[in-house]
């Protein structure tokens, strides 16, 4: 436990103690395996985050299991802990994270990196898997980033592949009889090869060819299986959802309780990577989600319920669906919060539906600003589509919007840019169109921009992304276009989503890029005021590693990539298909229109087999 | 109805802010399905009311908190139900009515009681300064300006032994002086190790000074 005279020192010192409403407390000498669930940033963010209540709640249901937490402590909690050579510690139980059978790590985005490796060191874990002993716990890591494991390969003792939900009662219940056997670390992570969706990447090695693209993956082990396939939930009706959530001691970015209404997107956007490793949509039914949502606002007491998933009003049965929450809602004085709507009439609708009073901002991602360009990455939206959503909602009351775009998609062009400024534009002239007395309040625009990072298993992998350079120039061309009072325009940093752009699509190598850094100092680089490009410029040239070939090269469809081991469900051919689609500005049906085999179908189950 | 509660805030929550306490309770007593009293308007909320804020890093044995119910309940039934889901160091030690008509929570605060232990023997030292006729110590008022105040009225009583020391002071709206100004004055700008706790609150009726958790019985 951390004494209280460095508590008193820090800020926000309730990041730090745990012990919230609804977290578990066990007796440590009663548990067979001890989990520590890390998510490597703030505890604000990390308690935001819903994969780590799910399975925070998941692990702990088994009696012979303590799941803790572990979050990035704050920079001057750091600088304390180093000071009185503290350990890192789980937030449950205060035990040193060293003495912790597993630490599994979530990889929800490429800047939280030199984080993890902070975190191991903090914890007196080696931070190379190839340096621990008998002493360390078995380090995992999951979530959307795993599915480019390579950039942490040599940090990592094994990835996991897929949902939570499907392999760990196998893998502890593996571990447990191994333990009980006298068995050692090393023979526990090699028996992890039995499972389908785990790759440990100390029995597989890459061969380069001379252009410093990738020639081969050889596995080292006779079993450890190339490709390796990601594990995905078959029933979400009968997958464990948790009926409580820790409720954090300090306010977290959103006070309320999150119930995730399916997973996977029909839309297949070729810029989301999301859609397409969450492949195929499966849904809980209505009354499943029903009764997840009385038991979650029950046992939270939360005001505020967040409809979680891709693509919310994309749900089958939406419209059955929102009328008997409304009604749950209701009764309990709980509001519905609805992100990551689309902008047509039939979720503003919605929306009008479930927030009759509290009129918050709306938030609408039309990513791009012309149709060519939308149809280019398969937003299937249509201006005409987005100018009556906004009127809608002016119309209901609404007058703050904020948009999202992306610069740097693929064939974008000047008109392109300029098109993100014509539709704001045109928003604002729709706005004050309407007559006072129809809408209320002065317009209050907000047109954000990101810098499009191409992802793995995206049709867009193979894309060379644009330079620092020209980030900045499209900024100053869109900056200059957008001249109206009431809107304003904020962007990205063009820096970071180069960056990220080198990581994500990153191979072995850039595990020593990544190394370096931390070594130099870097952390907490999604933080914009601790992001330090020339700390990180440093270590690219400590380490050779050529921030060109990674982000801003443009690859061929032969080129073998570091991910390519993994079988997502989704073809690489699929995703051919798609880019060459793209370019020819030819769009695809979402799955329920119409199939394009994309390969998902092999799991079974989901949207591939409604009839 | 009304019904009041003397809690515990020990061990680690003592480093959970007033305003995510409250928030705390808020959760909580709506998990343990007290039928709490709702605000009109566009913004509901329930209705809870503290006594006095508790620094961060400061742990008590009196605190209070009142609950308006929209339905009669038993305070027992209250006291039970909240404490089967409150976090470990908050517990409810007693819970009771009082009348429609009694005055806020917060205005019956006027006296404060804390012991403060110490890590060594400091005794001399606060002994030194305690006894003066004027503590004058400069601390910034209201309007964010510094000012010197003698914070000596502000010292009801106060008692040191060993490496600790207890005192009662002025405390809520009319007059307050908060344990951290104290130290200060002691101590200046030195580093002290020490754990802070408070007591209870008293409300004081022509200079008697009666526990807020006998609130219901004036
Ligand atoms: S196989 Fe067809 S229905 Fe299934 S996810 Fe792929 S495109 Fe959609």
């Amino acid at each position: 436990m951390i004494p209280d005279y460095i508590l008193n020192k820090v800020d926000k010192p309730a990041r730090y103690i745990g012990g919230e409403l609804n977290s578990y407390n066990k007796d440590i000498d009663k548990i067979d395996i001890h989990f520590a669930f890390a998510f490597p940033d703030v505890y604000e963010v990390a308690m935001s985050h819903l994969g780590m209540h799910i399975l925070y709640h998941f692990l702990n249901r088994r009696e012979d299991t303590f799941c803790e937490r572990v979050f990035s402590p704050w920079v001057d909690m750091e600088k304390l802990m180093r000071e009185n050579k503290l350990e890192l510690f789980g937030l449950e139980s205060g035990t040193p994270i060293k003495k912790f059978d597993f630490i599994g790590i979530t990889l929800q985005y490429e800047m939280s990196y030199t984080n993890i490796l902070n975190m191991l060191d903090l914890s007196n874990i080696p931070i190379f898997s190839s340096e621990r002993t008998e002493d360390d716990p078995i380090v995992i890591a999951g979530g959307p980033c795993a599915y480019n494991p390579e950039p942490l390969a040599p940090f990592i003792d094994f990835f996991y592949l897929g949902e939570g939900e499907v392999l760990y009662d196998e893998i502890l219940d593996l571990y447990k009889a191994f333990k009980r056997q006298g068995r050692s670390r090393e023979e526990i992570i090699e028996a992890m090869l039995r499972f389908d969706g785990i790759y440990i990447p100390k029995f597989y090695e890459d061969t380069y060819n001379n252009d410093g693209t990738i020639k081969q993956k050889i596995s080292l082990h006779p079993d450890a299986r190339l490709p390796i396939s990601k594990v995905v939930v078959e029933d979400m009706d009968a997958v464990f959802y948790p009926d409580k959530q820790v409720i954090p001691w300090i306010q977290a970015v959103h006070d309320r309780v999150t119930l995730e209404m399916f997973r996977g997107c029909l839309r297949g956007c070729r810029f989301c990577q999301a859609g397409m490793i969450y492949r195929p949509v499966r849904e809980k039914t209505k009354d499943t989600l029903i009764n997840q949502a009385k038991k979650l606002l029950d046992s939270t007491g939360y005001e505020e319920i967040s409809l979680a998933s891709l693509s919310t009003s994309d749900f089958n049965d939406l419209d059955n669906f929102s009328k008997e929450l409304i009604d749950v809602c209701n009764e309990r004085m709980v509001n519905i919060s609805l992100p990551s709507l689309r902008i047509d009439k039939f979720s503003v609708e919605l929306m009008q539906r479930v927030q009759e009073v509290r009129k918050s901002s709306l938030t609408f991602a039309p990513e791009a600003g012309t149709q060519r360009m939308r149809d280019v990455i398969n937003k299937n939206i249509t201006e005409e589509e987005i100018l009556n959503g906004c009127e809608l909602a002016f119309r209901g009351g609404w007058s703050r919007v904020k948009l999202y775009f992306m610069l740097g998609l693929p064939t974008e062009t000047e008109e392109d840019i300029y098109g993100i400024a014509n539709l704001a534009e045109d928003i604002a002239r729709l706005f004050h169109g309407i007559d006072k007395s129809e809408r209320s309040g002065a317009l209050q625009l907000v047109v954000s921009t990101s810098c499009f990072v191409p992802k793995p298993f995206t049709p867009f992998q193979w894309h060379g992304q644009d330079t620092v350079e020209t980030f900045m120039a499209k900024h100053m061309q869109l900056k200059n276009a957008i001249k109206r009072k009431g809107i304003k325009y904020n962007h990205h940093d063009a820096k970071t989503g180069v960056l990220e752009a080198v990581i994500a699509r990153g191979d072995r190598r850039v595990a020593d890029l990544i190394y370096q850094a931390y070594k130099l100092g870097c952390t907490y680089d999604s933080w914009s005021e601790f992001f330090d490009e020339d700390k990180w410029l440093e270590a690219a040239k400590l380490t050779g590693v050529d921030y060109y070939f990674y982000a801003n090269r443009q690859r061929s469809y032969d080129e073998v990539f570091p991910w390519d081991f993994i079988n997502i469900g989704v073809t690489k051919d699929f995703l051919i298909t798609e880019s060459k689609k793209a370019e020819k500005e030819a769009t695809t049906p979402h799955c329920r229109e119409k199939c394009s085999a994309c390969g998902a179908n092999k799991f079974k189950n989901g949207v591939c087999y409604e009839d | 109805m009304r019904i009041r509660g003397q809690f515990t805030k020990e061990g680690n929550v003592k480093f959970v802010g007033h305003l995510d306490t409250m928030r705390m309770f808020q959760r909580a007593i709506k998990m343990a399905k007290i039928p709490v009293a709702y605000s009109e308007g566009f913004n509901p909320h329930s209705k809870i009311y503290f006594a006095m804020p508790l620094s961060v890093g400061v742990s008590s044995v009196g605190e209070y908190i009142e609950i308006r119910t929209k339905e009669d309940i038993e305070p027992e039934v209250v006291q039970n139900k909240l404490n089967a889901v409150l976090p470990r160091g908050v517990k409810l030690k007693t819970c009771f009515e009082v009348q429609p008509t009694a005055p806020t929570l917060m205005s019956q605060v006027d006296v404060a009681d804390y012991i403060i232990k110490f890590e060594q023997d400091y005794s001399d030292k606060i002994e030194q300064t305690l006894c003066k006729e004027e503590i004058p110590i400069s601390k910034r008022n209201k309007k964010k300006k510094w000012v010197d105040v003698d914070i000596k009225p502000l010292i009801i009583n106060y008692e040191i032994s060993d490496a600790q020391l207890k005192v009662k002071l002025y405390a809520g709206s009319k007059q307050n002086l908060n344990v951290d100004l104290l130290l200060k004055a002691i101590f200046g700008e030195d580093e002290i190790i020490c754990n802070i706790e408070r007591i209870d609150l008293y409300t004081n009726m022509d200079n008697k000074f009666i526990s807020l958790s006998l609130s219901d019985k004036i």
